[in-house]
């Protein structure tokens, strides 16, 4: 039995696919994962994300990665983990049912600390709603999705070509900070065409967890370093580790007590919130003397920039706020507009990411929010009638 | 037994043939871990094994060797592999 | 060194002698058992209850290891939730303990990811062919190159007894004081018919044979499966009136018939009922091309082809 190459390698360059690309964000996503240096992937089909999974089943074999199709989206995210704890870069990809069943598990790994990508191609909802028209309705299941308290990072691209880019920056998230990491595409990302230029290997930087700098005996699986990020110590390498997602102290050892619940789920917190700079990434247009911001992501970005240009030719100040990392919200940078007087938050869903906007800013601007049940991508026009409508109306 | 005698005169790489082959062993427990379940004491081939009379820290009285019987254990080691505890093990003399 | 929820001091040294203040009478701590090298032996005496099973069935695997010489930074154990599962607390392995029901999956991305490594998944009844039997088929069906050890103690024991997939028709439990008006999986049966290409049941009593098992086994590859029939003397052995750990190995010494070999056809004979003759054995022992031989083909054909 020829022995295929174990996973824990660096790219193979040499299948690289630099240059112009006409791709769709899915395929742009398992590009970009591929770039990252992920070579393991396991998924099940579901519409609007089967495409990563099938891109990544013909493109994984030939870099002498692992494509495997589980029996079902728990057994994907529960192989991701696995893999990573061997030392793969791992990802899995569905949409919103098969979202709902990863919870535990992404749970799991983010009490377990271990780095993964998890997509998101967001589709309507609820149930199995509308499974080939847009949604944007798993926001808040990307906040709060498992049980417990704990902090996500869940990003999201609004075109092919930042699709490959987060995918590749999600990647490196999850690496630096030990910690799942979401991509909350939709379905019109997801399915579009565009033009995705793919740099050459080396031109983007990339990221591989920290690696314990003593030996065994010394070694500790989640005493934290100072960056609160604790190194990794892979099977195999005579560690001995223990991971489990009972509370567990430094050793790993399960300890069931307040004083290790203490000191363990604050710092998992603390962990992404203190290392901001790592993923926060914000897009801004025409937001330095804007009055009136929309705050929009994914698809419904495209839409609003748009509504931000028909308002601007009409002389009024719109700026567009794009949370391109939507979780952990850019707090400080929304709250920096203190001139603003009316903040739109636009979503294909019924208020989801408003909710964060009203809380942090509603003490000081109006917060109106343009929504819909799913299944349509806003209208610039829609989205400019909530910037201009009387304050205290509803849509 | 004279032929037997006469075969025997370099002693020393032989067995005697008029003495068993038996193996022996001495047993030893680790008090703190035993949890009286008693599977090596109803186990054991040569019922070498009884429950003490004195408890440990966790109130458990654990397995002792009977009194005089440390020279029957055979080192067949049941009570070792069986043990759930890791809590006896048996040490075998030299032939 | 911190202290535990016992109380007492521990290191996270397999080997180190922990510093309880010594029991009455505890002379006879006059060295190491000889597996204290192989344990995190800091952390016993161990959690289960006085006459479970587990713990001979954790020692049996170990000599497995050590018997098939599998070097030690290779051996991977893999829990889910339950008490089988909490073994990897006290295995001195790369040890995960993982989601109920989910270590299958969980361990088929770890030895996806690093084929070197040997790596069982060693969990209970409930948590394999409950919540986690849809994965356990589809390992089975791939020949997935792992061994799955199951406990099988007929009983939900780490939540209080409660009746699951392996009760027996009529038993009772805390949740079938009626008695059980299901039947239960036959696990040998289930697993072949899944594809698994080697499958053995012991009870905790027959360790050696389990002992042999095991040493033969982890230096095989493919999807393994090796049923434990172990006492449970608090939960199931209590509410059935088996009695204590001692006299429920004797039960099941009474009831296990040994059968060196069943056909497949066979198979449907190794039901467990209550009071019935249980029979124990090597179930299942065939070749099949692992789910890894076959994806090394693919692997070679994609690079082919596109080269």
């Amino acid at each position: 039995m020829t022995e295929a190459p174990n996973l824990i390698l660096a790219p193979e360059w040499t299948r690289a696919r630099t240059g112009t690309h006409f791709l769709s964000g899915d395929h742009a996503c398992a590009e970009g994962a591929v770039y990252a240096g992920c070579r393991f992937f396991a998924g099940y089909p579901i519409t609007p994300a089967t495409e990563i999974a099938e891109h990544l089943a013909e493109r994984l074999p030939e870099l002498g990665g692992q494509y495997i199709q589980m029996e079902d989206e728990i057994a994907s995210m529960a192989a991701i983990l696995g893999a990573s704890v061997a030392g793969a870069k791992s990802m899995t990809a569905t949409s919103g049912p098969g979202f709902s069943l990863m919870m535990e598990n992404l749970g799991l790994g983010y009490m377990m600390e271990v780095p993964a990508v998890v997509v998101d191609v967001q589709r309507g909802g609820p149930s199995t709603g509308l499974p080939t028209s847009v949604g944007q309705q798993d926001m808040m299941q990307a906040r709060f999705g498992p049980h417990g308290d704990f902090t996500s990072i869940a990003l999201s691209p609004q075109s092919p070509q930042e699709t490959f880019g987060l995918t590749v920056h999600a990647f490196n998230v999850a690496e630096r900070l030990r910690t799942p990491v979401l991509l909350m595409m939709d379905e019109v990302v997801g399915h579009m065409h565009e033009r995705v230029v793919i740099p050459p290997p080396g031109e983007l930087p990339l990221v591989t967890r920290p690696r314990p700098k003593v030996s065994p005996e010394e070694y500790r699986p989640y005493r934290p370093g100072p960056d609160l990020v604790p190194p990794m110590a892979l099977a195999g390498e005579g560690y001995a580790v223990l991971f489990t997602g009972l509370t567990h102290d430094e050793t790993g050892r399960a300890a069931t007590t307040y004083e290790a619940q203490k000191a363990l789920v604050p710092r998992l917190r603390e962990k992404i919130l203190k290392n901001r700079e790592v993923y926060e990434r914000v897009g801004l247009y025409k937001t330095e003397d804007a009055t009136t911001l929309v705050v929009a992501y994914g698809i419904t970005a495209r839409s609003a920039r748009r509504a931000v240009d028909l308002g601007r030719a009409k002389g009024l100040h719109l700026g567009l706020f794009r949370p391109i990392s939507v979780w952990p919200f850019p707090v400080e940078k929304l709250t920096s507009y203190r001139n603003v007087t009316r903040i739109v938050v636009a979503e294909v869903n019924m208020g989801q990411v408003a909710l964060e906007v009203e809380r942090i800013a509603g003490a000081y601007a109006e917060v109106v929010r343009v929504g819909s049940a799913g299944g349509n991508v806003l209208a610039p026009e829609t989205i400019l009638e909530a910037c201009t409508s009387m304050p205290g109306a509803r849509p | 037994m004279t032929v037997a005698t006469n075969l025997l005169m370099d002693a020393g790489s032989r067995v005697p043939i008029d003495k068993p082959l038996r193996h022996h062993g001495t047993v030893h427990v680790i008090e703190r871990r035993c949890k009286e379940c008693e599977f090596c004491i109803t186990f054991c081939p040569e019922e070498v094994l009884e429950t003490s009379d004195h408890y440990t820290a966790r109130g458990y009285r654990p397995a002792r060797v009977k009194p005089g019987k440390a020279g029957d254990c055979i080192a067949c080691r049941f009570c070792e592999d069986v043990c759930p505890e890791y809590a006896i093990y048996v040490e075998e003399d030299p032939p | 060194m911190h202290v535990d929820a016992r109380g007492a001091a521990v290191t996270a040294h397999a080997g180190a002698l922990t510093a309880i203040p010594p029991a009455m009478g505890d002379t006879a701590s006059v060295g190491s058992h000889p597996y204290d090298h192989l344990l995190r032996s800091g952390a016993l005496p161990h959690i289960w209850c006085p006459g479970c099973g587990i713990g001979t069935a954790l020692g049996a695997l170990i000599y497995g290891f050590e018997q098939a010489a599998i070097p030690k930074e290779k051996r991977v154990i893999v829990g889910g939730i339950g008490c089988s599962s909490r073994v990897v607390f006290y295995a001195k392995t790369d040890a995960y303990h993982t989601t109920h029901g989910r270590a299958i999956p969980f361990a088929t991305g770890v030895k996806l990811a690093n084929p070197s490594l040997n790596v069982v998944v060693f969990a209970g009844d409930g948590d394999l062919f409950a919540i986690g039997g849809n994965h356990f088929i589809h390992a089975a069906r791939r020949n997935m190159d792992l061994l799955v050890v199951c406990i099988n103690n007929f009983n939900y024991g780490m939540t209080g007894g409660q009746g699951g997939p392996t009760t027996p028709a009529g038993a009772l439990s805390t949740t079938t004081p009626y008695g059980n008006a299901e039947f239960p999986f036959n696990l040998p049966d289930l697993a072949s018919a899944a594809g698994a290409t080697y499958v053995a049941r012991w009870t905790t009593l027959d360790v050696r044979r389990l002992r042999t098992t095991f040493a033969e086994v982890l230096g095989r590859h493919g999807f393994r499966f090796v049923e434990v029939l172990a006492p449970c003397p608090v939960s199931f052995g209590k509410t059935n009136k088996i009695g204590s750990g001692a006299e429920e190995m004797e039960y099941y010494q009474g009831l296990e018939v040994l059968r060196s070999r069943v056909e497949s056809t066979e198979i449907g004979k190794t039901d467990i009922e209550l009071g019935k003759p249980i029979v124990v054995g090597r179930f299942v022992d065939r070749e099949r091309e692992t789910f890894r031989d076959r994806y090394v083909r693919v692997v070679a054909k994609a690079r082919g082809l596109k080269s």
